[in-house]
């Protein structure tokens, strides 16, 4: 294979093979002012012209820039499509790890080319780097119905599959939601996923949509809440969601915590409990430095209205 | 949908080294209008098992063998929560009905159902286990990974294990079913057998309990077997937490009791709904109408999701009552519990997991003398 330069005007404007991100487009732009097009782009060529296989953003920039012709590597014409497609990919492999959302592009060019799931799954997903198994290849071919915020978050954060599938069980609109929530307050992978929990156990127990929990649940106006910061807004939504998903653990701990505050228990003297309620008992806590604060935070503790407050306690934890 | 009037099999794949098995042969008889395949492991393995849906594998049988490790102490689950040192034999792994909340869904990385022919190696690990600690009752169970009696009249498994165990002391075997199918069981001598039921509420059973019996049908059953001698036991496992489940719950003991006298219940079990934290996602793929995965659950220390404590407390406080006032006597206890919730409920707890198994001992040594069992000394249970 030789390197040829191909006109401009001879390339087919269908992009049918496109499945870059926009990503990188100012450094790339930068580089081919300062030096040109070093890395070809490939083509194969077609009775209407020539049709782009990789290099859709040199060829953007070339054009931009007022090129008349840009270097190509041109696959064999008579090579099937998906083959030409195939080894394609396997160059770009070379040089740079495909995100998510731009192998489930490719695995949608593949579709439309009309190759059979098996093919897919064989032939191409060991070669995106995937398992060859047929759940994979529909989990990643169902992220292109994902809304375009969600694609464009996945894309950022490099989620892993198994987070990414996760957006695929809210309706279209409440994808929109967690697109626009999750990029306003950059909230990273694992704590939008624990958000994304919340919502969908509150969801499913309440019978609405996420969309009319945030409303519930204040967080539009949370979100745009100049006076609090990023770290702030993301807080205050987080426990406005588990004060909704845990009504009831939530309760009793605020029961205990009103104890806790009736029985005026003096600093030297610490009262903590598991939580989730599970680990029994509470835990004094004495930080004593003298016989005189021993002697008080016993005085507090077996004071028997006191004493009847730990017995309460003890009947929830 | 219930599966009580066909066998749920598609396909029957053998394993080509147990083919002259006298089970698989019986397996074959029983099953004349069932397409079966010879097959090597391996080629099952790759091209067929790993390649279906967990719906497509219930429907598929494969018989295969394998010597020993078919007999293990149930896996239960870790400590603080007590559990009850029950012995399972895996003889047929998954279960061609499909609970919604089903562990098999995670623990089992094969959709299939596998039937092991080895009855020999089963028999003599069952032996040798007995023999090794003298002076314990041994409870032992097929229901772990599968239905005991879902595919009994395509095995006759009960059978084989009705014989063995009716010839031994200080054993007995539960057959654990949410089926009515105990057609098989009627010939066959109850001695030293346990035949037990999963129990919830209907409204429950139609939601998250497919290709399960009726309730009204497990019950009847339930009364047939013990007319025909056989103990009985039941399983409030897992108790789900609804709206209405009080009254839920309530109704069912009512029907229970109406249905079966409680003076021959070997024992009742409460558990409430409790799963490692992968079975959710996996559970709402398949049943994304189920609601039980959304209620307040908390992570347990032993890393499963079960309900918030005092909201188990709550029902089992209930439940217990109840079960309680219709059978003072009635051996209840706690599968996966932690001391402090048998505390809360019935006041005590046992020691350790060997003290709950002595008390298993003891309380059928007191209530049936049929079972022709050696006086049970705590020392024996504690010691091993």
């Amino acid at each position: 294979m030789k390197i040829i330069a191909v006109p401009l005007e001879e390339i087919l404007k269908d992009f049918f093979f496109r499945f870059t991100s926009d990503s990188e487009s100012d450094r790339l732009r930068l580089s081919i002012q300062a030096s040109g097009i070093r890395a070809p782009v490939f083509v194969q060529k077609t009775q209407r012209g020539y049709r782009l296989l990789s290099g859709f953003h040199r060829y953007r920039i070339a054009l931009e820039l007022g090129f008349e012709s840009i270097p190509a590597w041109p696959m064999p014409d008579e090579m099937p499509v998906e083959n030409a497609f195939h080894d394609v990919l396997l160059e770009h492999m070379v040089h740079r790890s495909l995100n998510l959302i731009e192998k489930a592009r490719i695995l949608g060019i593949l579709d439309r080319l009309g190759l059979s799931w098996e093919s897919m799954r064989e032939h191409f997903l060991p070669l995106l780097e995937l398992p060859p198994k047929t759940e994979i290849l529909k989990d990643v071919k169902d992220l292109l119905t994902l809304s375009p915020d969600i694609q464009a978050y996945i894309e950022k954060y490099d989620l892993s599959l198994k987070q990414a599938v996760q957006f695929g069980r809210f309706s279209p609109e409440d994808q929109d939601f967690f697109g626009s929530l999750a990029l306003e307050l950059d909230i990273r992978g694992v704590e939008l996923l624990s958000i994304l929990a919340a919502f969908q156990d509150i969801a499913g127990r309440e019978g609405l949509s996420v969309t009319q929990i945030s409303e519930k649940l204040g967080c539009p106006k949370i979100m745009m809440d100049s006076q609090r910061t990023r770290q702030q807004r993301i807080a205050r939504i987080r426990a406005e969601l588990e004060r909704r998903q845990y009504p009831k653990l939530y309760a009793w701990n605020e029961s205990l915590e009103n104890l806790k505050k009736e029985m005026e228990l003096p600093e030297q003297v610490r009262l903590s409990w598991d939580r989730s309620l599970e680990s029994p008992g509470i835990c004094i806590t004495l930080d004593i430095r003298s016989i005189e604060a021993l002697r008080e935070a016993l005085r507090h503790l077996t004071k028997q209205q006191n004493q009847k407050r730990i017995e309460d306690m003890l009947s929830v934890v | 949908m219930s599966c009580n009037v066909s066998i749920p099999i598609k396909k029957i794949y053998v394993d080509g080294r147990v083919i002259d098995e006298p089970l698989t042969k019986r397996i074959l008889e029983n099953t004349p209008g069932i397409q079966h395949q010879i097959i090597d492991v391996e080629e099952f393995e790759e091209h067929i098992a790993h390649r279906l849906t967990p719906s497509q594998g219930k429907r598929i049988l494969f018989i295969t063998g394998q010597k020993g490790d078919l007999v293990k102490p149930c896996p239960g689950t870790l400590a603080p929560y007590l559990c009850c040192r029950y012995s399972v034999i895996n003889q047929i792994m998954q279960c061609p009905m499909d609970c919604t909340y089903c562990v098999l869904q995670e623990y089992l990385d094969n959709p299939v159902m596998i039937l092991h022919t080895d009855m020999d190696d089963v028999f003599d690990d069952i032996d040798c286990l007995v023999e090794n600690q003298p002076g314990r009752f041994f409870r032992f169970g097929t229901g772990e990974l599968s239905d005991s009696l879902v595919l009994d009249a395509v095995t006759e498994l009960t059978q084989d294990y009705a014989r063995f165990f009716s010839s031994k002391r200080n054993t007995l075997i539960e057959f654990k079913t949410k089926t009515s199918r105990i057609d098989t069981l009627l010939n066959v001598s109850p001695k030293n057998i346990v035949v037990s039921w999963s129990v919830n509420p209907q409204p429950i059973i139609d939601t998250d309990e497919f290709f399960s019996a009726r309730l009204d049908e497990r019950l009847d059953a339930a009364r047939r077997c013990q007319d025909r001698g056989f103990l009985l036991g039941f399983h409030f496992d897992p108790i789900l937490h609804t709206p209405d489940w009080e009254a839920l719950y309530h109704s069912l003991i009512q029907q229970l009791f109406s249905h079966v006298d409680g003076s021959r219940i070997a024992w009742v079990s409460l558990g409430s709904l409790r799963y490692p934290p992968r079975l959710k996602e996996i559970a709402l793929k398949r049943f994304p109408r189920s609601r039980i995965f959304y209620e307040e659950m908390i992570r347990g220390m032993d890393g499963k999701m079960r309900y918030p404590k005092p909201m188990r407390v709550e029902m089992y406080r209930k439940i217990y009552g109840w079960l309680m006032e219709k059978a003072p006597d009635l051996f209840v206890y706690f599968c996966m519990e932690s001391p402090d919730v048998w505390d809360r409920v019935t006041g005590t707890h046992p020691a350790s997991n060997a003290e709950l198994d002595f008390w298993f001992a003891r309380n059928l040594y007191r209530r049936f003398p049929e079972l022709d069992m050696d006086s049970p000394n705590r020392a024996s249970y504690t010691a091993c």
